[in-house]
């Protein structure tokens, strides 16, 4: 009977403890009830989008594969992203072609085994086109192209990213192919006159991921060594400066302690650094290069756009003022008084579209927020093609829209796609130039007059060197 | 020499965390006598509450509402600040009084009820907690990690000490908060009465309590201190760990356990200098391996840092096993019993047709095709945590790297089918014997069990815990020195290894169908044969003399040593057939991947091995086949997503693995599987009774005619799967069930009726009493059930089943009534089975103890 009073008693005062936390307390499905679209608002003619209205045709079904929840790499602000899109798209836009799109997201573990699961899973459900963020494999594109799902690629960054049919790298200028050597171009090319510096000696801390290595041996160390002379290539470069020297440092993946990394980077005495990895990889490599005594006064940084965290740049206070990161021709997350045109339009679409439709604000500015965004508005643009020239939008038809592209239409958020010219054997690789940003404590400041960075041309004529050579 | 003191000291503000998450350890060793392997989990969470609050002014509580709905949900988040920023020092507070409040929660909820309990009971519980940790940290705090603020300066230091070299303050400031965290901790336990008693209570516990002191209070407060010091040494290192990660604090545990090894589980301050000189010894191995590492020595360059752990738990083992402290308690408990497989054969020849059947069903089965590859991982696993059942389910030895032993067979047999052209998502080439197959298989299960004798030899000297943490730190060595060794794999940075599609007799056996999905039928029979077979060979131990001896080593090595068994000899075979199932299983594990990567087995991987096979029910071989089913993608989970239409089910399954794991070890030790093999007989009769004529076949069963009747039955239950595979014309396709369900009854009529196994029974008449007396006993339970899942389902529409949430709440409901009167009496509850009639009952297909 004591036990009883006993357990009736805790059991009050749990009950007790719930309705009082119920009171003050919020559920935590709050980000999935934010990207309700009843309320929202109608568009702002301001920003230049088409308001055509709800879609309310019969629903396209998009696969969003993204890595969500791995230790080793966890990106949800691309998917949050993409759904504020998609809502957007259909509840101000139209949808696709009057098709409203029905966002399949299926979030992965960073393993090859998982990034099939994902693809099996999407198969299944029947969708007719799939976006894949960003993939440490590429080993899902295979069971899409089986399944005759063309794949349209936010961050590409694997070699099937590239090369694979019915795929279209459309983001982040081209992926490691155009970003990485976009980077070694404006640092051995550009940042001596930025910065009036001599720049022969470049640190290269690297992502010491499946991609990563590839990243860094095929783009970023080879195409240095082409600059140096060591490797042959066709490019103009190739061979002109016989005095530069790298060093290349991997960093894995949320390291907990990096300051063997940062030691051996500052040892090197570089000109330069750059480092191309994902958000907290970055300021984790910064936050321990500070600690060491390094400034970006002292010694440029150049980062990858897939940095860009304003939340995590703010947090770093000085030692991020001064930081170089890539970014593309209509880059989203530009300063809205410092950009004009086009850019303008699609800046300011995001940034008030994107948090009204969900994207919170510790996310918005992040690089790859910006990239989710772009891709799927980059799809309704083409899908708008396809409605003005009377056609029906599907997988099929926003594949043809995709591979007919020819540089001549601007992209959203991007530079002009131009998949119909793509170059052997990097087919699927449909837009490579960058721009390049300086963060200044508050925003991000077009470098060179926001003028378009194409480092290909680097590895013209060379040999895939996809590991130590 | 100047550069390497300085590397050195660089490796100090790592070594501060070392330091206080080993002094904890040993806090809580001395308090209650348990290793917790979950303390850097409490860290992470305090943690990630502190960051929380910070930077974006909410808090949540350490647990998951997980069926969210609109209208009803249990509280999980709180919103501290509305401009999405908390001042630092209520943040600090906030951190350290969740870190209290977890530690007061897992003594009390989970140490305390186990504070008699077999060794592994506890570590399976602490590894649970971790696990439950873990997986709400990653539920709930989003899965984008922050860089954590400094709290302390972190301006750099010039030329300190005249090095030439910068120093970062933040470090100093982490050395000095340990150093003096250390000392006011070991001046707690030195000069106070509370230490003292806390001493004496290690020393002693009965002492103890007869000196009027309350162990559990004293066990208590000591878990608040562990926990506590853990957090706050957390906070105060702030960026220098990196990322704030589920895993990344949580795996900090086998430093951690390296430094409380150096203390001896007794000394504090020589744990907080051995967590220093872990953290200097490993930086400076990290700065340094490229210069010293080299020529022939180049392969250890990549594992060589992490392995330093491995290398001070082995060496401190070694010398001082003997005399590390072992807590005596006033009474603890066994491991639960082993039972004797029986009917083994007939079993896996009713699991190879179910198999082969539901391989078929599911195969380019639009949104079912899911099921196919959930099958193929729920038999991969149910083979691999058969290896657990040796083990630990025969042996009682601890092992936390059974998935890496998985790795190892797995990246070898990929290694021997090699042939030097690149392959796969690997484009550089990699070399090889280009063996088949077979023998490819063969080199990688025969690696995997060379691995495992030399896991098992520590096994030797020590045993339970302290095996545990020995192999909880090989996993991570071997994660390192080979599955993460560019050198010896020749695979840079975590590219996967190709697995080549194995063919038989020119058959195509691979996992992938044309269009690369995971659904061939051909390859889950493989897998189920395979499964078969190993689950027989586990049997066949069991009911031998070595079983028995397995057995008297599990019970009491000295008392198995006498009566003449060669303990040491009886141990590493018992690690080497468990590698060797694990090398099966994870060489099975690459053909259904067909890609296989370091990142497949991380050493919490094992853990969930070992979580999920503890569930299930770690000493039998069917708890190991349920464990199969539990694990993330396998058939429960996805089967669960899919009723509840994408409730997300799959999400939760390593929380639920780890609650269940710590419910588990606390009121049934035995696992699930066992309640399942009594449920399944209870009801079984259920239906036997409330069916005309079926009684008739089941006592037919144990009579002169079972050979013809098990034709019989089995031609009636292939023909029933024929009927469902091909009943495609039947639409909807729920009227399938009731259907095929009726065919087989008609069919056990006629057999029934022909007189050959018996009289009729029960007849109508008895039927219709058994349903009415059913209905009069359960009827209300699912009633309730029923429409408690009808209430539920509409609280979220856009996501819930209005078909299955009522079904489901049915099903739990009597699943509750049953766990309930088992818990009371031991067995699930049904007045009007008879001793006679429970016995009587082979029908079933579990064991029976």
């Amino acid at each position: 009977m004591r036990s009883h009073a006993k357990w009736l008693r805790l059991l009050a005062i749990l009950f007790t403890f719930v309705l009082v936390t119920a009171a003050c307390g919020d559920s935590d499905d709050g980000d999935t009830d934010a990207a309700q679209t009843d309320d929202a608002p109608s568009t702002d003619d301001s920003v230049g989008a088409s308001d055509t209205g709800e879609a309310t045709g019969e629903p396209i079904k998009i696969g969003f594969q993204n890595p969500e929840g791995d230790p080793n790499g966890s990106f949800p602000e691309y998917s949050a992203a993409a759904r504020a899109a998609a809502d957007y798209i259909n509840t101000e836009l139209g949808g696709l072609g009057g098709r409203p799109i029905e966002l399949v997201v299926c979030e992965m573990a960073i393993t090859p085994d998982d990034s099939q699961r994902c693809a099996n899973e999407l198969v299944a459900e029947g969708v007719e086109l799939v976006v894949s963020s960003l993939n440490f494999f590429g080993n899902h594109i295979g069971i899409l192209n089986g399944a005759g799902v063309p794949v349209i690629v936010g961050t590409p960054i694997t070699v099937a990213d590239f090369t694979s049919p019915d795929t279209f790298s459309i983001g982040a200028g081209g992926g490691c192919f155009g970003v990485h050597t976009g980077m070694v171009q404006f640092v051995t090319q550009d940042l001596p006159g930025v910065e009036g510096i001599d720049v022969n000696r470049v640190a290269v801390p690297w992502a010491d991921t499946p991609p990563g290595v590839v990243c860094y041996y095929d783009l970023e160390s080879k195409a240095l060594d082409v600059i140096k002379g060591v490797i042959p290539g066709t490019g103009a470069l190739a061979g002109s400066n016989p005095n530069l020297e790298h060093i290349g440092v991997p960093v894995l993946p949320a390291s907990p302690d990096v300051t063997p990394q940062a030691t051996a980077i500052l040892d090197f005495n570089p000109d330069a650094i750059i480092f191309s990895a994902q958000g907290s990889d970055c300021w984790n490599l910064v936050d321990a290069l500070g600690r060491l005594g390094w400034t970006p006064q002292d010694i440029p940084l150049v980062l990858s756009g897939a940095c860009t965290d304003f939340t995590a740049m703010a947090a770093a206070g000085d030692l991020a003022v001064g930081i170089y990161l890539s970014s593309t021709e209509n880059g989203l997350l530009a300063p809205l008084g410092t950009v004009s045109g086009q850019h303008l339009d699609n800046a300011t679409v995001y940034q008030t579209k994107g948090a009204e439709y969900g994207v919170n604000q510790d996310n918005l500015f992040k690089g790859f927020s910006a990239q989710g965004f772009a891709v799927m508005m980059a799809i309704h643009e083409i899908a708008t093609g396809i409605s003005a020239a009377g056609g029906e939008v599907t997988g099929e038809s926003l594949k043809a829209g995709f591979a007919a592209t020819d540089g001549s239409q601007p992209s959203f958020g991007g530079s002009p796609l131009n998949c119909s010219s793509a170059p052997v054997p990097y087919v699927a690789v449909c837009s490579a130039p960058i721009t390049m940003t300086q963060w200044d404590g508050e925003q991000l400041v077009p470098v060179l007059g926001g003028a378009t960075i194409v480092g290909t041309d680097l590895v013209a004529g060379t040999e895939l060197m996809p590991g130590p050579y | 020499m100047s550069e390497i003191f300085f590397f050195l000291l660089l490796g100090l503000g790592m070594g501060s965390l070392y330091a206080m998450l080993g002094a904890g350890l040993v806090v809580v060793y001395k308090g209650s006598g348990v290793i917790n392997f979950a303390h850097g989990a409490l860290a992470m969470y305090g943690m990630f509450t502190f960051d929380t609050a910070w930077n974006r002014g909410e808090f949540y509580f350490p647990w998951r509402d997980f069926l969210p709905s609109h209208d009803v949900n249990i509280p999980v988040r709180i919103t501290l600040a509305s401009d999405g920023s908390w001042p630092m020092v209520p943040s600090i507070i906030l951190a350290l009084v969740v870190a209290a409040v977890l530690g007061l929660a897992v003594h009390f909820l989970v140490f305390k009820p186990l504070r008699n309990a077999a060794p592994l009971g506890k570590v399976v519980a602490s590894l649970g907690v971790a696990l439950y940790l873990s997986s709400v940290a990653l539920l709930n705090f989003g899965n984008a990690f922050p860089i954590p603020k400094s709290i302390v300066p972190s301006d750099p230091i010039h030329n300190f000490l005249g090095l030439g070299r910068t120093y970062p303050s933040n470090t100093l400031w982490a050395i000095g908060f340990a150093v003096v965290m250390g000392l006011g901790v070991w001046c707690l336990y030195r000069f106070t009465t509370f230490g003292l008693a806390t001493r004496a209570a290690a020393g002693n516990e009965k002492g103890a309590v007869l000196l009027g002191y309350s162990p559990q209070f004293l066990a208590a407060v000591n878990w608040v201190i562990a926990s506590v010091l853990a957090t706050a040494m957390a906070i105060v290192v702030g960026p220098l760990q990196g990322p704030i990660t589920p895993m990344g604090l949580t795996a900090l545990i086998v430093p951690a356990l390296a430094a409380a090894l150096i203390g001896g589980l007794r000394s504090i301050p020589i744990a907080v200098a051995g967590g220093f000189a872990l953290g200097a010894v490993r930086t400076l191995l990290d700065i340094k391996k490229q210069d010293w590492f080299d020529g022939p020595l180049l392969w250890l360059q990549d594992g060589i840092s992490q392995s330093v752990p491995l290398l001070v738990i082995v060496a401190v083992l070694f010398l001082r096993g003997h005399s590390l402290p072992i807590r005596g308690s006033v009474e603890e408990k066994r491991l639960p019993l082993s039972p004797q497989p029986t009917r083994m054969l007939q079993h896996a020849a009713v699991w190879i047709v179910m198999v082969a059947l539901l391989a078929n069903f599911w195969q380019n089965a639009g949104l079912r095709t899911v099921f196919a590859g959930a099958l193929q991982t729920t038999l991969v696993f149910s083979i691999i945590m058969l290896s657990m059942v040796v083990l630990t389910g025969y042996i009682g030895q601890i092992s936390l790297a059974q998935m890496s032993l998985c790795g190892m067979a797995a990246f070898m047999m990929s290694r021997m089918m090699a042939d030097g052209l690149p392959r796969g998502s690997n484009l550089v080439p990699v070399g090889g014997p280009n063996f088949p197959w077979p023998l490819a298989a063969l080199v990688g299960v025969i690696v995997a069990v060379l691995v495992g004798l030399l896991l098992g030899l520590p096994a030797l000297r020590i045993r339970g815990v302290q095996l545990a943490v020995v192999t909880i730190a090989a996993a991570i060595a071997i994660q390192s020195i080979y599955l993460e060794n560019d050198e010896l794999t020749k695979l840079r940075a975590g590219v996967p290894a190709f697995i080549k599609t194995p063919t038989l007799v020119g058959i195509d056996i691979g996992a992938r169908s044309g269009r690369f999905q995971n659904e061939r039928p051909a390859f889950a029979i493989f897998l189920v044969v395979v499964l078969a077979l190993v689950a027989y060979a586990v049997s066949n131990i069991r009911r031998t003399g070595t079983g028995r001896r397995f057995l008297a080593v599990r019970a009491n090595e000295r008392a198995a040593a006498a009566a003449g068994i060669n303990v040491a000899r009886t141990k590493l075979l018992a690690f080497g057939i468990s590698a060797a199932i694990a090398g099966i299983g994870g060489v099975m594990l690459a053909f259904k991947q067909v890609e296989v990567s370091s990142a497949n087995f991380p050493y919490l991987a094992s853990l969930a091995v070992l979580a999920f096979a503890y569930l299930a029910g770690i000493t039998s071989v069917n708890g190991g086949i349920v464990g199969g089913f539990l694990v993330a993608g396998a058939l429960i989970p996805v089967g669960g997503n899919y009723l509840l239409s994408d409730a997300n089910l799959e999400a939760y399954a390593v929380l639920f693995g780890g609650l269940g794991l710590v419910v588990t070890a606390i009121i049934h030790p035995s696992g699930i599987a066992p309640f399942f093999a009594g449920a399944w007989r209870v009801m079984g009769n259920w239906v036997c009774r409330m069916t005309p004529g079926a009684v008739t076949l089941r006592d037919g069963y144990g009579g002169q005619r079972r050979r013809e009747l098990s034709v019989v039955l089995l031609a009636m239950w292939v023909g029933a799967a024929l009927f469902v595979y091909n009943a495609t014309f039947i639409e909807p396709m729920h009227w399938r069930i009731p259907l095929t369900m009726l065919l087989l009854w008609i069919a056990t009529v006629i057999a029934a009726t022909s007189g050959r196994y018996g009289p009729f029974s029960p007849n109508f008449a008895g039927a219709r009493d058994e349903w009415a007396s059913w209905f009069r006993r359960y009827g209300a339970w699912a009633g309730v059930g029923y429409v408690l899942g009808w209430l539920i389902w509409p609280l979220r529409v856009d996501t819930y089943s209005k078909l299955y949430m009522p079904l489901l709440g049915a099903g739990l409901a009597l699943f509750a009534q049953m766990l309930y009167m088992q818990t009371r009496s031991g067995e699930p509850h049904d007045e009007a089975l008879t001793d006679a009639e429970a016995h009587a009952d082979e029908l079933e297909f579990e064991e029976v103890d």
